[in-house]
Protein backbone atom coordinates (compact mmCIF):
# COMPACT_ATOMS: atom_id res chain seq x y z
CA UNK A 1 0.00 0.00 0.00
CA UNK A 2 2.92 2.71 1.13
CA UNK A 3 5.26 1.73 -1.79
CA UNK A 4 2.17 1.69 -4.04
CA UNK A 5 1.20 5.42 -3.08
CA UNK A 6 5.21 6.25 -3.22
CA UNK A 7 4.86 4.72 -6.93
CA UNK A 8 2.27 6.62 -7.67
CA UNK A 9 3.32 9.93 -5.96
CA UNK A 10 7.02 9.68 -8.04
CA UNK A 11 4.82 9.27 -11.28
CA UNK A 12 2.77 12.39 -10.79
CA UNK A 13 5.21 14.28 -8.90
CA UNK A 14 8.10 13.91 -11.33
CA UNK A 15 5.15 15.65 -13.98
CA UNK A 16 4.60 18.28 -11.80
CA UNK A 17 8.54 18.65 -11.55
CA UNK A 18 8.74 18.70 -15.32
CA UNK A 19 6.15 21.80 -15.09
CA UNK A 20 7.72 23.49 -12.33
CA UNK A 21 11.13 23.53 -14.49
CA UNK A 22 9.73 25.56 -17.09
CA UNK A 23 8.54 27.81 -14.31
CA UNK A 24 11.62 27.79 -12.73
CA UNK A 25 13.12 28.94 -16.12
CA UNK A 26 11.09 31.69 -16.99
CA UNK A 27 11.11 32.92 -13.63
CA UNK A 28 14.88 32.97 -13.70
CA UNK A 29 15.28 35.05 -16.29
CA UNK A 30 12.28 37.51 -16.21
CA UNK A 31 11.72 37.11 -12.40
CA UNK A 32 8.32 36.82 -13.67
CA UNK A 33 5.51 33.84 -12.42
CA UNK A 34 4.12 32.84 -15.71
CA UNK A 35 0.64 32.19 -15.35
CA UNK A 36 -0.17 31.28 -18.69
CA UNK A 37 2.09 27.92 -17.89
CA UNK A 38 -0.86 25.91 -16.37
CA UNK A 39 -2.74 26.85 -19.80
CA UNK A 40 -0.01 25.64 -22.02
CA UNK A 41 -0.05 22.64 -20.22
CA UNK A 42 -3.68 22.11 -21.09
CA UNK A 43 -3.20 23.43 -24.79
CA UNK A 44 -0.82 20.53 -25.57
CA UNK A 45 -2.83 17.81 -23.73
CA UNK A 46 -6.00 19.49 -26.10
CA UNK A 47 -3.58 19.60 -29.28
CA UNK A 48 -2.85 16.01 -29.45
CA UNK A 49 -6.65 15.81 -28.75
CA UNK A 50 -7.94 17.30 -31.03
CA UNK A 51 -5.58 16.00 -34.05
CA UNK A 52 -5.98 12.85 -32.94
CA UNK A 53 -10.10 13.24 -32.74
CA UNK A 54 -11.35 15.88 -35.32
CA UNK A 55 -8.28 15.54 -37.74
CA UNK A 56 -7.59 11.63 -37.11
CA UNK A 57 -4.02 11.97 -36.92
CA UNK A 58 -2.27 9.19 -35.57
CA UNK A 59 -0.52 9.57 -32.09
CA UNK A 60 3.52 9.27 -33.35
CA UNK A 61 2.40 12.30 -35.66
CA UNK A 62 0.27 14.31 -33.27
CA UNK A 63 2.49 14.47 -30.23
CA UNK A 64 5.55 16.13 -32.20
CA UNK A 65 3.48 18.19 -33.84
CA UNK A 66 1.76 19.39 -30.43
CA UNK A 67 5.25 19.90 -28.97
CA UNK A 68 5.91 22.28 -31.89
CA UNK A 69 2.57 23.82 -31.72
CA UNK A 70 3.10 24.20 -27.97
CA UNK A 71 6.62 25.88 -28.58
CA UNK A 72 5.41 28.78 -31.06
CA UNK A 73 2.25 29.60 -28.58
CA UNK A 74 5.48 29.94 -25.84
CA UNK A 75 7.08 32.15 -28.64
CA UNK A 76 4.20 34.49 -28.92
CA UNK A 77 3.04 34.71 -25.03
CA UNK A 78 6.39 36.21 -25.21
CA UNK A 79 5.76 38.12 -28.46
CA UNK A 80 2.29 39.17 -27.82
CA UNK A 81 1.67 39.65 -24.06
CA UNK A 82 5.02 40.62 -22.70
CA UNK A 83 7.32 41.95 -24.87
CA UNK A 84 5.93 45.56 -25.27
CA UNK A 85 5.32 45.81 -21.72
CA UNK A 86 9.31 45.11 -21.09
CA UNK A 87 10.02 48.20 -24.04
CA UNK A 88 7.86 50.11 -22.16
CA UNK A 89 9.58 49.51 -19.00
CA UNK A 90 6.19 48.53 -17.32
CA UNK A 91 5.86 47.58 -13.96
CA UNK A 92 5.86 43.61 -13.27
CA UNK A 93 2.62 43.42 -11.82
CA UNK A 94 1.69 43.95 -15.55
CA UNK A 95 3.57 41.55 -17.09
CA UNK A 96 1.65 39.40 -14.48
CA UNK A 97 -0.99 40.04 -15.51
CA UNK A 98 -0.69 39.72 -18.82
CA UNK A 99 0.53 36.44 -18.60
CA UNK A 100 -3.20 36.12 -16.12
CA UNK A 101 -4.75 37.05 -18.91
CA UNK A 102 -3.17 35.34 -21.59
CA UNK A 103 -3.91 31.80 -19.79
CA UNK A 104 -7.13 32.66 -19.56
CA UNK A 105 -7.70 33.51 -23.20
CA UNK A 106 -6.31 30.46 -24.03
CA UNK A 107 -8.34 28.39 -21.64
CA UNK A 108 -11.40 29.62 -22.98
CA UNK A 109 -10.69 28.92 -26.75
CA UNK A 110 -10.55 25.69 -25.74
CA UNK A 111 -13.96 25.90 -24.14
CA UNK A 112 -15.28 27.06 -27.06
CA UNK A 113 -13.97 25.25 -29.00
CA UNK A 114 -14.21 21.75 -27.81
CA UNK A 115 -16.42 22.18 -24.70
CA UNK A 116 -16.18 22.00 -20.89
CA UNK A 117 -17.39 18.18 -20.42
CA UNK A 118 -14.23 15.71 -19.75
CA UNK A 119 -12.38 14.02 -22.61
CA UNK A 120 -11.47 10.53 -22.48
CA UNK A 121 -7.53 10.65 -23.19
CA UNK A 122 -5.77 7.70 -25.00
CA UNK A 123 -2.95 6.03 -23.22
CA UNK A 124 0.26 5.90 -25.51
CA UNK A 125 2.02 4.20 -22.72
CA UNK A 126 -0.32 0.92 -22.12
CA UNK A 127 2.78 -1.59 -21.97
CA UNK A 128 1.09 -3.79 -19.27
CA UNK A 129 2.20 -3.79 -15.93
CA UNK A 130 4.62 -5.20 -13.52
CA UNK A 131 4.17 -6.54 -10.24
CA UNK A 132 6.15 -6.65 -7.50
CA UNK A 133 5.17 -7.82 -3.95
CA UNK A 134 1.40 -6.27 -3.66
CA UNK A 135 2.89 -2.89 -5.71
CA UNK A 136 1.63 -2.71 -8.92
CA UNK A 137 3.97 -0.66 -11.30
CA UNK A 138 2.02 -0.28 -14.53
CA UNK A 139 4.99 0.40 -17.95
CA UNK A 140 2.78 3.92 -18.53
CA UNK A 141 4.17 5.21 -14.58
CA UNK A 142 7.75 3.88 -15.53
CA UNK A 143 7.92 5.68 -19.42
CA UNK A 144 6.44 8.61 -17.71
CA UNK A 145 9.17 9.12 -14.95
CA UNK A 146 11.84 7.82 -17.62
CA UNK A 147 10.62 10.74 -20.20
CA UNK A 148 10.34 13.11 -17.05
CA UNK A 149 13.95 12.55 -16.06
CA UNK A 150 15.03 12.59 -19.57
CA UNK A 151 13.83 15.88 -20.11
CA UNK A 152 14.88 16.86 -16.70
CA UNK A 153 18.28 15.94 -18.09
CA UNK A 154 18.12 18.13 -20.96
CA UNK A 155 17.16 21.06 -19.78
CA UNK A 156 19.91 21.01 -17.07
CA UNK A 157 22.48 19.97 -19.73
CA UNK A 158 21.26 22.66 -22.36
CA UNK A 159 21.39 25.27 -19.40
CA UNK A 160 24.40 24.71 -17.49
CA UNK A 161 26.47 23.22 -20.21
CA UNK A 162 25.96 25.18 -23.87
CA UNK A 163 26.50 28.90 -24.55
CA UNK A 164 22.72 29.58 -25.30
CA UNK A 165 21.95 28.01 -21.58
CA UNK A 166 24.89 30.63 -19.97
CA UNK A 167 23.13 33.42 -21.66
CA UNK A 168 19.57 32.16 -20.19
CA UNK A 169 21.64 31.83 -16.66
CA UNK A 170 23.60 35.59 -17.51
CA UNK A 171 20.43 36.97 -18.67
CA UNK A 172 18.95 35.91 -14.71
CA UNK A 173 21.76 37.16 -13.13
CA UNK A 174 22.10 40.70 -14.64
CA UNK A 175 19.92 41.47 -17.59
CA UNK A 176 21.53 44.81 -18.48
CA UNK A 177 25.05 43.86 -18.03
CA UNK A 178 24.06 40.33 -20.11
CA UNK A 179 23.32 43.14 -22.82
CA UNK A 180 26.16 44.75 -22.59
CA UNK A 181 28.30 41.79 -22.91
CA UNK A 182 26.66 41.54 -26.85
CA UNK A 183 24.04 38.62 -25.75
CA UNK A 184 20.84 39.34 -27.43
CA UNK A 185 18.57 39.32 -24.33
CA UNK A 186 14.77 39.32 -26.45
CA UNK A 187 15.84 35.95 -28.01
CA UNK A 188 17.28 34.47 -24.98
CA UNK A 189 13.59 35.37 -22.81
CA UNK A 190 11.64 34.42 -26.23
CA UNK A 191 13.41 30.62 -25.82
CA UNK A 192 13.04 30.13 -22.37
CA UNK A 193 8.92 30.68 -23.15
CA UNK A 194 9.58 28.60 -26.04
CA UNK A 195 11.33 25.49 -23.70
CA UNK A 196 8.74 26.03 -21.12
CA UNK A 197 5.63 25.98 -23.13
CA UNK A 198 7.59 22.48 -24.27
CA UNK A 199 7.89 21.31 -21.27
CA UNK A 200 4.51 22.08 -20.10
CA UNK A 201 3.13 20.34 -23.74
CA UNK A 202 4.96 17.37 -22.76
CA UNK A 203 3.69 17.06 -19.28
CA UNK A 204 0.14 18.13 -20.31
CA UNK A 205 0.16 14.95 -22.97
CA UNK A 206 2.04 12.47 -20.12
CA UNK A 207 -0.60 13.33 -17.51
CA UNK A 208 -3.41 12.79 -20.09
CA UNK A 209 -2.40 9.41 -20.68
CA UNK A 210 -2.00 8.39 -16.84
CA UNK A 211 -5.16 9.57 -15.92
CA UNK A 212 -6.98 8.84 -19.37
CA UNK A 213 -9.15 11.92 -19.48
CA UNK A 214 -8.45 15.42 -19.79
CA UNK A 215 -10.60 18.78 -18.98
CA UNK A 216 -10.29 22.31 -19.57
CA UNK A 217 -9.75 22.82 -15.77
CA UNK A 218 -6.55 20.79 -15.52
CA UNK A 219 -4.87 23.95 -16.26
CA UNK A 220 -5.62 25.89 -13.19
CA UNK A 221 -5.31 22.61 -11.03
CA UNK A 222 -2.00 21.99 -12.56
CA UNK A 223 -0.95 25.81 -12.37
CA UNK A 224 -1.46 25.73 -8.45
CA UNK A 225 0.70 22.65 -7.85
CA UNK A 226 3.46 23.74 -10.00
CA UNK A 227 3.67 26.99 -8.33
CA UNK A 228 3.51 25.53 -5.28
CA UNK A 229 6.09 22.92 -6.19
CA UNK A 230 8.63 25.82 -7.53
CA UNK A 231 7.97 27.94 -4.87
CA UNK A 232 8.56 24.50 -2.34
CA UNK A 233 12.08 24.10 -4.11
CA UNK A 234 13.03 27.98 -4.20
CA UNK A 235 11.79 29.59 -7.42
CA UNK A 236 14.39 30.34 -9.58
CA UNK A 237 16.25 26.87 -9.23
CA UNK A 238 16.49 24.13 -11.42
CA UNK A 239 17.02 21.67 -8.53
CA UNK A 240 14.69 23.04 -6.63
CA UNK A 241 11.89 22.75 -9.16
CA UNK A 242 12.13 18.70 -9.60
CA UNK A 243 12.54 18.30 -5.53
CA UNK A 244 9.39 20.24 -5.09
CA UNK A 245 7.43 18.66 -7.66
CA UNK A 246 8.52 14.94 -6.22
CA UNK A 247 7.06 16.44 -2.46
CA UNK A 248 4.25 17.57 -3.93
CA UNK A 249 3.53 14.31 -6.09
CA UNK A 250 4.34 12.39 -2.92
CA UNK A 251 2.72 14.17 -0.53
CA UNK A 252 -0.43 14.16 -2.40
CA UNK A 253 -0.40 10.31 -2.85
CA UNK A 254 0.32 9.53 0.49
CA UNK A 255 -2.30 11.98 1.48
CA UNK A 256 -4.81 11.09 -0.33
CA UNK A 257 -4.53 7.34 0.91
CA UNK A 258 -3.90 7.78 4.53
CA UNK A 259 -5.52 10.83 4.99
CA UNK A 260 -8.49 11.65 2.85
CA UNK A 261 -8.53 11.80 -1.03
CA UNK A 262 -10.74 15.06 -0.90
CA UNK A 263 -8.12 16.78 0.86
CA UNK A 264 -5.65 15.32 -2.40
CA UNK A 265 -5.38 19.28 -3.64
CA UNK A 266 -5.29 20.66 -0.58
CA UNK A 267 -2.13 18.89 1.09
CA UNK A 268 0.28 20.55 -1.66
CA UNK A 269 -0.76 23.80 -0.27
CA UNK A 270 -0.82 22.90 3.12
CA UNK A 271 2.83 21.85 2.87
CA UNK A 272 3.61 24.93 0.61
CA UNK A 273 2.66 26.87 3.86
CA UNK A 274 4.20 24.49 6.31
CA UNK A 275 7.61 25.67 4.34
CA UNK A 276 7.75 29.16 3.65
CA UNK A 277 6.76 29.66 7.48
CA UNK A 278 10.02 27.80 8.26
CA UNK A 279 12.26 29.26 4.82
CA UNK A 280 10.58 31.42 3.03
CA UNK A 281 13.40 31.66 -0.03
CA UNK A 282 11.92 27.70 -0.38
CA UNK A 283 13.85 24.60 0.37
CA UNK A 284 17.04 25.62 -2.75
CA UNK A 285 16.10 29.43 -2.75
CA UNK A 286 18.57 32.16 -2.08
CA UNK A 287 18.07 34.43 0.49
CA UNK A 288 17.06 37.37 -1.29
CA UNK A 289 13.18 37.68 -0.80
CA UNK A 290 11.58 39.79 -3.59
CA UNK A 291 8.04 41.15 -3.12
CA UNK A 292 5.85 41.17 -6.15
CA UNK B 1 41.27 60.04 -38.03
CA UNK B 2 39.11 59.70 -34.86
CA UNK B 3 38.22 56.59 -34.28
CA UNK B 4 35.05 57.43 -32.09
CA UNK B 5 32.91 61.01 -33.10
CA UNK B 6 29.92 61.89 -31.10
CA UNK B 7 28.17 65.05 -32.12
CA UNK B 8 25.50 67.02 -30.50
CA UNK B 9 23.84 64.39 -28.86
CA UNK B 10 20.83 64.23 -26.72
CA UNK B 11 19.52 62.01 -24.42
CA UNK B 12 15.90 62.54 -22.55
CA UNK B 13 14.93 60.70 -19.82
CA UNK B 14 11.44 60.61 -19.18
CA UNK B 15 11.15 64.88 -18.76
CA UNK B 16 14.27 65.39 -17.99
CA UNK B 17 16.95 65.99 -20.23
CA UNK B 18 19.99 64.10 -19.30
CA UNK B 19 22.31 65.07 -22.35
CA UNK B 20 22.17 68.66 -24.02
CA UNK B 21 24.10 68.12 -27.15
CA UNK B 22 27.52 66.54 -26.68
CA UNK B 23 30.22 66.53 -28.93
CA UNK B 24 33.42 64.40 -28.70
CA UNK B 25 36.60 62.83 -30.90
CA UNK B 26 38.42 60.57 -30.19
CA UNK B 27 41.50 59.21 -31.57
CA UNK B 28 42.41 55.60 -32.11
CA UNK B 29 44.96 55.02 -29.17
CA UNK B 30 44.23 57.87 -27.02
CA UNK B 31 43.42 57.33 -23.37
CA UNK B 32 40.65 60.44 -22.87
CA UNK B 33 38.66 61.22 -19.74
CA UNK B 34 34.94 62.40 -19.15
CA UNK B 35 35.18 63.43 -15.61
CA UNK B 36 32.31 65.47 -13.70
CA UNK B 37 29.90 65.21 -10.69
CA UNK B 38 27.69 63.25 -9.81
CA UNK B 39 24.80 63.27 -12.44
CA UNK B 40 26.55 65.34 -14.99
CA UNK B 41 25.95 62.62 -17.76
CA UNK B 42 28.82 61.06 -18.40
CA UNK B 43 27.37 57.42 -17.88
CA UNK B 44 24.22 58.58 -19.83
CA UNK B 45 26.85 59.19 -22.38
CA UNK B 46 28.43 55.83 -22.47
CA UNK B 47 25.49 54.32 -22.18
CA UNK B 48 23.99 55.86 -25.29
CA UNK B 49 26.97 55.19 -27.23
CA UNK B 50 26.39 51.52 -26.14
CA UNK B 51 22.97 51.74 -27.01
CA UNK B 52 21.51 50.92 -23.52
CA UNK B 53 20.04 54.33 -23.26
CA UNK B 54 17.93 55.57 -25.86
CA UNK B 55 19.19 58.37 -28.25
CA UNK B 56 17.21 61.06 -28.97
CA UNK B 57 19.40 63.47 -31.74
CA UNK B 58 22.76 63.52 -32.58
CA UNK B 59 24.95 61.16 -34.02
CA UNK B 60 27.98 58.68 -32.99
CA UNK B 61 30.30 57.51 -36.03
CA UNK B 62 32.56 54.55 -35.17
CA UNK B 63 35.20 54.09 -37.85
CA UNK B 64 34.01 56.52 -40.36
CA UNK B 65 30.00 53.99 -39.73
CA UNK B 66 27.34 55.55 -38.28
CA UNK B 67 26.36 53.67 -35.38
CA UNK B 68 23.78 55.78 -34.15
CA UNK B 69 20.87 53.27 -34.15
CA UNK B 70 22.27 50.04 -34.37
CA UNK B 71 21.58 48.14 -31.55
CA UNK B 72 23.97 46.94 -28.49
CA UNK B 73 24.85 43.62 -30.01
CA UNK B 74 26.11 44.84 -33.14
CA UNK B 75 27.99 47.72 -31.41
CA UNK B 76 29.64 45.09 -29.05
CA UNK B 77 30.29 43.34 -32.20
CA UNK B 78 31.67 45.84 -33.98
CA UNK B 79 34.63 46.32 -31.38
CA UNK B 80 32.93 48.70 -28.60
CA UNK B 81 32.45 47.80 -25.07
CA UNK B 82 31.77 48.86 -21.56
CA UNK B 83 32.95 48.13 -18.32
CA UNK B 84 30.01 49.20 -16.52
CA UNK B 85 29.56 51.47 -13.49
CA UNK B 86 29.26 49.00 -10.19
CA UNK B 87 31.22 46.42 -12.26
CA UNK B 88 28.31 43.97 -12.80
CA UNK B 89 29.93 40.98 -12.04
CA UNK B 90 27.56 38.32 -12.62
CA UNK B 91 27.94 36.48 -9.34
CA UNK B 92 26.87 33.35 -9.68
CA UNK B 93 29.60 32.79 -12.43
CA UNK B 94 32.94 31.38 -11.41
CA UNK B 95 35.46 33.90 -12.69
CA UNK B 96 36.42 31.71 -15.67
CA UNK B 97 32.83 31.79 -16.83
CA UNK B 98 32.54 35.81 -16.35
CA UNK B 99 35.48 36.09 -18.44
CA UNK B 100 34.00 33.96 -21.09
CA UNK B 101 30.95 35.93 -20.93
CA UNK B 102 32.98 38.77 -22.55
CA UNK B 103 33.94 36.76 -24.92
CA UNK B 104 30.86 36.03 -26.26
CA UNK B 105 31.44 36.23 -29.62
CA UNK B 106 34.87 34.76 -29.53
CA UNK B 107 36.11 31.73 -31.34
CA UNK B 108 36.87 29.01 -28.06
CA UNK B 109 40.41 29.06 -29.20
CA UNK B 110 40.53 33.21 -29.39
CA UNK B 111 39.05 33.22 -26.31
CA UNK B 112 41.94 30.94 -24.68
CA UNK B 113 44.46 32.90 -26.18
CA UNK B 114 42.76 36.41 -24.91
CA UNK B 115 42.56 34.36 -21.71
CA UNK B 116 46.58 33.98 -21.07
CA UNK B 117 46.03 37.74 -21.78
CA UNK B 118 43.76 39.17 -19.22
CA UNK B 119 45.91 36.53 -16.68
CA UNK B 120 49.39 38.07 -17.53
CA UNK B 121 47.41 41.54 -16.76
CA UNK B 122 45.69 40.40 -13.29
CA UNK B 123 47.36 36.71 -12.61
CA UNK B 124 44.99 37.58 -9.51
CA UNK B 125 42.41 36.53 -11.59
CA UNK B 126 44.00 33.05 -12.71
CA UNK B 127 44.74 32.15 -8.89
CA UNK B 128 40.52 32.81 -8.49
CA UNK B 129 39.69 30.47 -11.74
CA UNK B 130 36.63 28.88 -10.23
CA UNK B 131 36.00 31.14 -7.61
CA UNK B 132 32.29 32.30 -7.93
CA UNK B 133 32.29 36.42 -9.00
CA UNK B 134 30.09 37.48 -6.24
CA UNK B 135 32.40 36.21 -3.97
CA UNK B 136 35.54 38.32 -4.58
CA UNK B 137 37.10 41.42 -3.07
CA UNK B 138 35.92 44.95 -4.22
CA UNK B 139 39.33 45.44 -6.25
CA UNK B 140 39.00 41.58 -7.79
CA UNK B 141 35.93 42.46 -9.07
CA UNK B 142 37.02 45.47 -10.91
CA UNK B 143 39.64 43.77 -12.50
CA UNK B 144 37.94 41.05 -13.27
CA UNK B 145 35.51 43.62 -14.94
CA UNK B 146 38.20 45.24 -17.05
CA UNK B 147 39.72 41.75 -17.77
CA UNK B 148 35.93 40.51 -19.34
CA UNK B 149 35.70 43.74 -21.55
CA UNK B 150 39.12 42.65 -22.69
CA UNK B 151 37.86 39.57 -23.53
CA UNK B 152 35.53 41.26 -26.30
CA UNK B 153 38.62 41.88 -27.94
CA UNK B 154 37.48 45.61 -28.14
CA UNK B 155 38.92 48.32 -30.47
CA UNK B 156 37.52 50.70 -27.65
CA UNK B 157 37.19 49.63 -24.18
CA UNK B 158 34.84 52.46 -21.81
CA UNK B 159 34.87 52.19 -18.32
CA UNK B 160 32.80 53.48 -16.03
CA UNK B 161 34.00 55.33 -12.48
CA UNK B 162 36.18 52.26 -12.25
CA UNK B 163 37.46 53.47 -8.89
CA UNK B 164 34.57 53.40 -7.51
CA UNK B 165 34.64 52.17 -3.99
CA UNK B 166 38.17 51.08 -4.27
CA UNK B 167 41.09 51.45 -2.29
CA UNK B 168 43.87 54.20 -3.40
CA UNK B 169 46.33 51.63 -3.67
CA UNK B 170 43.89 49.43 -5.37
CA UNK B 171 42.86 52.10 -7.80
CA UNK B 172 46.50 52.71 -8.44
CA UNK B 173 47.06 49.33 -9.61
CA UNK B 174 44.84 49.14 -12.06
CA UNK B 175 45.10 52.63 -13.67
CA UNK B 176 49.02 51.46 -13.91
CA UNK B 177 47.71 48.88 -16.26
CA UNK B 178 46.05 51.62 -19.10
CA UNK B 179 49.01 52.25 -20.79
CA UNK B 180 49.93 48.71 -21.32
CA UNK B 181 46.09 47.79 -22.42
CA UNK B 182 46.51 50.98 -24.53
CA UNK B 183 49.46 49.19 -26.05
CA UNK B 184 47.30 46.09 -27.37
CA UNK B 185 45.80 48.55 -29.60
CA UNK B 186 42.49 49.73 -27.30
CA UNK B 187 41.48 53.07 -27.36
CA UNK B 188 40.13 53.33 -23.58
CA UNK B 189 37.28 55.90 -22.51
CA UNK B 190 37.43 56.06 -18.80
CA UNK B 191 34.49 58.06 -16.82
CA UNK B 192 35.98 59.16 -13.51
CA UNK B 193 34.92 61.31 -10.70
CA UNK B 194 38.30 60.53 -9.41
CA UNK B 195 39.58 63.43 -11.41
CA UNK B 196 43.17 63.78 -10.66
CA UNK B 197 43.59 59.89 -10.72
CA UNK B 198 42.01 60.16 -14.53
CA UNK B 199 43.65 63.02 -15.82
CA UNK B 200 46.86 61.92 -14.47
CA UNK B 201 46.77 58.55 -16.67
CA UNK B 202 44.75 60.25 -19.82
CA UNK B 203 45.93 61.87 -23.01
CA UNK B 204 43.37 63.98 -22.99
CA UNK B 205 39.95 65.55 -20.61
CA UNK B 206 36.44 66.32 -21.16
CA UNK B 207 34.65 68.16 -18.47
CA UNK B 208 30.86 67.46 -17.96
CA UNK B 209 28.55 69.69 -16.06
CA UNK B 210 24.80 69.24 -16.37
CA UNK B 211 24.87 67.45 -19.68
CA UNK B 212 27.35 69.40 -21.35
CA UNK B 213 31.01 69.12 -22.31
CA UNK B 214 32.20 72.83 -20.49
CA UNK B 215 35.97 72.62 -20.85
CA UNK B 216 38.08 70.17 -22.95
CA UNK B 217 41.60 70.05 -23.19
CA UNK B 218 45.21 68.13 -22.89
CA UNK B 219 44.85 66.31 -19.45
CA UNK B 220 48.05 68.24 -18.26
CA UNK B 221 46.18 71.53 -19.23
CA UNK B 222 43.06 70.17 -17.20
CA UNK B 223 45.68 69.74 -14.15
CA UNK B 224 46.67 73.23 -14.71
CA UNK B 225 43.68 75.02 -15.15
CA UNK B 226 42.29 76.73 -12.44
CA UNK B 227 38.13 76.72 -13.11
CA UNK B 228 38.99 72.88 -13.11
CA UNK B 229 41.15 72.82 -10.51
CA UNK B 230 38.76 74.84 -8.32
CA UNK B 231 35.53 72.84 -9.29
CA UNK B 232 37.34 69.00 -9.68
CA UNK B 233 40.33 68.90 -7.89
CA UNK B 234 39.85 70.56 -4.94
Amino acid sequence: MFLQQIVNGLTIGSIYALVAIGYSLVFGVLRLINFANGAEYMLGAYFVFIMMTTFGAKAPLAIPLAIIALGVVGYCVDLVGLRRLRKKNAPRMSALIATLGVGTFIENAIQIWVGTETKSYPNFLNFGKITIGNTIISWTQIIIFITCIFFMLAVSFVVYKTKIGKSMLAVSQDQMCARLMGINVSLVIALTFVVSAMLACVSGILVGSYYQNIDTNMSFTVGMKTFAAAVLGGVGSLPGAVVGGLIVGLAESIGASYISAGYRDAIAFAILIIVLLVKPSGLFGKNNVEKM
Amino acid sequence: MSILSIKDLKVQYGGIQALRGVSLEVDEGEIITLIGANGAGKSTLVNSVMGIVPKSSGSVTYKGTDITKKDTRQIVKSGIILAPEGRHIFPGFTVRDNLMMGGYFGKADANDRELETVFNLFPILKERINQMGGTLSGGEQQMLAVGRALMAKPKIMMLDEPSLGLAPLVIADIFKLFDRIREMGVTIILIEQNARMALKVADRGYVIESGRIVYEDTAQNLLRSDAVVKAYLG
